[in-house]
């Protein structure tokens, strides 16, 4: 697909050990929950007690009733009482199960969905220069993908690795205490188990890293091929396409071969072990069993190493399986704690005070400014001094990278200049809260991007208190009311991911509309380039005089009638105003602007 | 506990069938692996016997002094453990092997019907829902197959002589097991099935969740502009709660459930004890075969969780192998002729009356459209957003077929044409140059692969490509695409001009190639355009009427149908639609639209 989603699988296959630091910060945001956990490490803890008590009691069945029976009655009775307590505990297993699972999952859950909820919150503080050098994949996977990495660890990983270890350890104690010799025998299969397992753990994981990215690249071959399908066909290359991806695909088996082959060695591999230690059971717990006293071994004891040994293999397993999750919720953790770390750069002074209701007044006085990945012996907008009376028309002129678009991100306060000032009815706009500055903004950008929802809820989305009738006012006002009603569902027309239902055009007219309905004092307008047909075009213009009626309006211009009917045209080259006047005191000067108003003249 | 990721319609064999149809072109692996598999679950069941029979025995010793060599048996129990450990280090590759090579197949298949599809397929289906197609579903469909050739089978014989030696042993202890057992596998199925739909549910929810982080992320300057940050932290906390909600309420009737189908199974062990012991007492049974049957329901044990998945597997893969054949078997494929053109000259297009309806659209997108382009013409194709212009050139070289009437190529009706010849001899440039992740030799030799370098230049030279090219750090060999350099709007056009240059097509179609260019850049290219039409018959879509005044035709359609024909300055005089359009277009040049 595109070098974002490459590079996200690439992210995705980062791994970190989980370090003091995040484990502490970790163990913070069970702040609120630490009674459930609390629940759940004892409710675990009986749960295991319940599982190493099947055995024993087997164990005990076997030795006390059903070898060297002397009262077959009192044995019976015996061996009733013990599948009575094994009855029991089954029924002890099942509600410490079900509790266990609930608490185990409503914490991790919950945690991580608070969390969630703060990264969400951060991101939305952010300030836009963090959006500019962060590719939006990464923002997104940090609320997703990162997140959900480490809900499973934590929900399901956390609990695990305490059984685990609680399991080997009773496991090694129990049988311990059954003889101590046939322990240590049967537990020289433990360390090749483990070191085995870590072994082939690492081994697969490798392995999986490359699968993946074989995979990444198959993906992205077959989506250029669906995107470009047109093309593909239109020249008759799906043969040769074919081929490619054959290849391809060849390399990517092999690499699936690789993985596969040393799974396939492990699983075999942890069954012969096991078989093993079932074996020096019989082998050597057998010979105990005939020696005398002191080191004899009852048969019930014999029976239950074999079902306890076979205890061992399923947590190793899991534990190796644990282990890479681990890995990976430690780099998705560390992602997020940078990105919960980073500070918004454009906040509320502590003393900021909102804007009252303006008049739409603005003032630049000797602005400097660069972005963070400006180059430092470099300004983006050098000196810029101008005023704009309230209700103006102000044009912004100039080539691609004069500085037209970073104009109007300081005015609208999404970055600070690095000099100088900017004022709003003469309200330093660094000194007043960014909310009611940008309640009383309207932008139009060329992105003309809309919201999934509704029509309604997306001319709403300015100023959600706008009642319906507000809404189709303004709407009537710029003359979108009659196109919406043509819609499907008029108003209630559903509104497809980034507005894709909708023509160029049309998109654009919402925009327009979205804009008017918010009411602002000041205006800011990005005029688009793309072609939409004339109807389209003639509407959006008339659209466009109603919506500038009366307002500042800020218009980085691409049409020619635009920049005639404007009160004010600033022309900039490299950051600096170069000329300044109106359309007729320009043209006369026969300077900068006279030449790139040439230009769009001399073409229809 | 993971969540089955995908939609899960009806429960459809045929498109199973499909699937196992990819896996039987391996009959012979397929038998192997299967006979592996049996031998391993064999091998298995024999190790139960040998722990069993070394305790009674043991116990015989105890009780009669009869002899007894503990190593023995230790000895039988690890060449046992061996074999199942080779078996099974051959099996697993067998196994792998056979559903990689499947997989590949299916991908294939896959790969080449995407690119085959019919336009009308791709104008319905959007390209994210192809690629999951193409990369999650068949992943599923890998779970099917293992699970078909393993876990199916491996359940299956492993319950049946699981209860048969149990049975064997003591046919109490068997019927008793049986009762836990019967209840277990039917109530495991039937609450995989019933909880299905709400894991699904919970991963909608998230998908859901996740599109409001995207669009937040996407539109984070509408959202700063109108100052909505509180109210979209609102909107996701909602999304969040219904989800975190959601989950557990799942979560909470998993627990409900599937930890009660363990609980029902798990009552065999007393039951074993219970009767066993009973059966013991009365000298009935020796101990050990009583710690045998354990053993066995152990093994068991180990097993009915994958019942649930299994279940779920054949959930998952149902819907996605119905996703996946329904690409395979697209119904709307265009079928190839089998006629060979000439290649040389510009082609005489002929279209007899031809009306077009998408499929599934109702609506006639052209009617009866008569028109006929003599060899080496340029025919400029004008009128308002939706008259049908992009419809009439895509159906020459056939990405769509007509409802009614004829095209026909050099006399020839184009369905009668090998369709690959066909799309060759017809050249197109598109308002948007689709360029791939490849060299800028390659993207230009894209429709001739076998061109030689000196080729290529020259085409990227005629269609003054080279100068920007050679700019380059790397020239030629530059990588272009999504994946490297992006290029500008006119440079994608240029290099769409060469490659139609070095393809030297007979029909050329340009289907508003200069529209999403600037006023200078389109200018600039717009001599460049007309040159590569010289020698072919050309169709020229054009918002911009002052493009296309060399053409020797000009058809203005109007909701599908042919209004006015006739030259240029014909239909500049003549004072219909085309009179207008030209009028309103001039007029705005005085106005000033850059």
């Amino acid at each position: 697909m595109s070098t974002g989603e490459d590079f996200l699988l690439e992210e995705a296959l980062d791994q970190k050990p989980m370090n003091f630091y995040l484990l502490r910060r970790l163990f913070a945001l069970t702040r609120g929950y630490r009674l459930l956990v609390a629940a759940n490490v004892g409710g675990t803890l009986l749960l295991l007690g319940s599982q190493l008590l099947g055995p024993y009691l087997i164990r005990t069945a076997i030795n006390s009733y059903l070898t060297n029976i002397s009262s077959p009655a009192a044995a019976m009775r015996g061996v009733e009482w013990i599948a009575g307590c094994y009855f029991a505990n089954l029924l002890l297993g099942w509600a410490l199960t079900v509790a266990q699972v609930r608490t185990a999952l409503t914490i991790g859950w919950r945690m991580m969905n608070d969390l969630r909820l703060q990264v969400f919150e951060h991101i939305q503080a952010l300030s836009l220069s963090y959006f500019d050098k962060t590719h939006q994949g990464r923002i997104i996977n940090r609320a997703d993908a990162d997140i959900d990495a480490m809900e499973q660890v934590l929900s399901w990983g956390a609990n695990q690795l305490l059984a685990i270890s609680i399991t080997l350890v009773g496991v090694f104690c129990i049988m311990l205490s059954y003889s101590w010799r046939l322990c240590l025998v049967v537990s020289v299969v433990l360390p090749p188990l483990i070191v085995g397992t870590f072994f082939f753990q690492r081994l697969i994981m490798e392995a999986h890293r490359q699968v993946r990215r074989q995979s990444s690249r198959l993906t992205a071959t077959l989506a250029e091929n669906i995107s470009g399908v047109r093309v593909v066909q239109a020249m008759g290359r799906e043969s040769e396409n074919l081929g490619k991806f054959q290849e391809l695909h060849g390399v990517y088996v092999e690499r699936a071969y690789d993985a596969a082959r040393i799974f396939h060695t492990y699983m075999p591999t942890l069954g012969l072990i096991s078989g093993i230690g079932v074996a020096l059971v019989l082998g050597y717990g057998g010979s105990l069993a005939l020696q005398p006293a002191p080191q004899r071994i009852a048969l019930g004891d014999l029976t239950a190493f074999i079902l306890y040994v076979q205890m061992f293999f399923g947590p190793v397993q899991t534990m190796g399986d644990l282990y890479n999750n681990i890995l990976s919720a430690g780099a998705s953790a560390e992602r997020i704690f940078q990105l919960l770390d980073t500070k918004p750069q454009v906040i509320d002074r502590v003393q900021a005070t909102a804007l009252p209701v303006i008049a739409g007044e603005v003032r630049f006085e000797h602005v400097c400014f660069r972005y963070e990945t400006t180059p430092e012996d470099r300004w983006v907008l050098d000196d810029v001094d101008f005023a704009a009376e309230a209700g103006q028309t102000v044009a912004l002129v100039g080539h691609t990278g004069s500085g037209k678009t970073s104009i109007i991100s300081l005015l609208a306060r999404f970055y600070e200049p690095q000099r100088g000032r900017i004022l709003v009815d003469g309200h330093d706009i660094a000194q007043a809260t960014v909310e009611s500055l940008h309640r009383q903004l309207g932008i139009v950008t060329q992105e003309n991007f809309l919201f999934t929802g509704t029509v309604l809820d997306n001319l709403r989305f300015g100023r959600p208190e706008a009642t319906d009738e507000d809404v189709q006012e303004a709407a009537r006002a710029v003359g979108t009311d009659e196109l919406i009603r043509q819609m499907k569902d008029g108003y209630a027309t559903k509104v497809a991911e980034r507005g894709g239902n909708f023509s160029a055009g049309t998109r654009q007219l919402l925009c327009i509309t979205r804009a008017l309905v918010a009411r602002p004092r000041i205006l800011i307008l990005d005029e688009a380039t793309s072609a939409v047909d004339s109807k389209s075009e003639a509407l959006i213009q008339s659209a466009l005089d109603i919506l500038l009626a009366g307002r500042t309006t800020f218009v980085i211009a691409h049409r020619l009638s635009t920049v005639r009917k404007a009160s004010q045209i600033l022309v900039l080259q490299h950051g600096r105003i170069v000329e300044r006047g109106t359309h007729e005191s320009l043209t006369a000067a026969g300077g900068v602007y006279a030449g790139l108003h040439a230009e769009f003249a001399r073409h229809v | 506990m993971n969540a089955p990721a995908s939609p899960a319609p009806a429960f459809r064999a045929r498109n199973l069938l499909g699937v196992l149809a990819f896996l039987m072109r391996y009959r012979g692996s397929v038998a192997l692996a299967i006979v592996l598999l049996l031998v391993n679950i064999g091998l298995e069941m024999t190790l139960p016997q040998v722990s069993g029979a070394a305790i009674n025995n043991l116990q015989k010793a105890l009780t009669h002094q009869a002899a007894f060599t503990p190593w023995q048996f230790a000895e039988v129990f690890i060449a046992l453990a061996v074999a199942r450990a080779a078996v099974g280090l051959v099996l697993g590759r067998v196994r792998n092997r056979l559903v990689q090579a499947t997989l590949k197949d299916i991908r294939a298949a896959y790969f080449d019907a995407v690119q085959r599809l019919s336009f009308a397929y791709h104008d319905k289906t959007n390209t994210g829902e192809l690629i999951s197609r193409g990369t999650a579903d068949i992943s599923r469909l890998q779970e099917f197959l293992f699970a078909c050739l393993f876990l199916g089978i491996d359940i299956t014989f492993a319950v049946v002589i699981t209860m048969v030696m149990i049975t064997i042993t003591n046919w109490k202890v068997g019927v008793a097991a049986m009762l836990t057992l019967a209840p277990t596998m039917g109530l495991i199925a039937f609450f995989a099935r019933q909880l299905y739909p709400r894991w699904r549910k919970v991963h909608d929810l998230h998908g859901e969740m996740t599109t409001v982080i995207q669009e937040n992320i996407a539109g984070v300057r509408v959202v700063k502009a109108f100052a909505r940050e509180g109210d979209e932290i609102a909107k996701f906390r909602r999304h969040r709660d219904v989800f975190v909600r959601t989950t557990l309420a799942t979560v909470s009737s998993w627990a409900n459930r599937v930890p009660f189908t363990q609980f029902i199974f798990n009552l065999s062990t007393p039951l074993t004890l219970w009767i066993g012991g009973r059966a013991v007492i009365a000298g009935a049974m020796p101990v050990g075969s009583l710690a045998k049957i354990v053993f066995y329901l152990l093994g068991l044990g180990n097993r009915m969780g994958a019942i649930g998945q299994f279940v779920n597997v054949l959930q998952n893969a149902s819907a996605s192998s119905e996703r996946v054949m329904e690409v395979l078997e697209d119904p709307l494929k265009i079928p190839s002729g089998s006629r060979r053109l000439s290649t040389v000259g510009g082609a005489v297009v002929v279209f007899d009356k031809v009306s077009f309806a998408y499929p599934g659209g109702g609506r006639e997108v052209l009617h009866e459209v008569s028109l006929e382009a003599k060899a080496g013409q340029t025919i400029a194709v004008v009128g308002a957003t939706g008259a049908g212009k992009s419809t009439l050139v895509h159906l020459i070289p056939r990405f769509y077929d007509p409802t009614a009437g004829a095209i026909r190529i050099d006399g020839f009706d184009a369905r009668e044409l090998d369709l690959v010849e066909l799309r060759r001899s017809v050249g197109m440039i598109f308002q948007e140059t689709v360029l791939f992740s490849a060299s800028v030799t390659e993207n230009i030799a894209y429709g001739r692969p076998d061109a030689t370098p000196a080729q290529v230049i020259a085409a990227a030279r005629a269609a003054h490509a080279h100068e920007f090219i050679t700019e380059m750090e790397r020239g030629y060999d530059t990588v272009v695409g999504e994946r490297g350099v992006s290029l500008s709007g006119g440079q994608k056009q240029r290099l769409a001009i060469a490659r139609a240059f070095l393809l030297d097509p007979r029909i050329l179609i340009l289907d508003d190639a200069t529209s999403s260019l600037d006023a200078k850049t389109e200018r600039l290219i717009q001599e460049d355009m007309r040159r590569v039409c010289l020698g072919r018959t050309a169709f020229v879509i054009a918002h911009r009427l002052t493009t296309v005044q060399h053409a020797e035709q000009v058809i203005v359609l109007k909701e599908g149908r042919i209004v006015e024909q006739g030259t240029f300055a014909e239909l500049a005089r003549g004072g219909g639609l085309f009179c207008e359009l030209f009028r309103e277009q001039l007029a705005d040049r005085e106005g000033g639209r850059a």
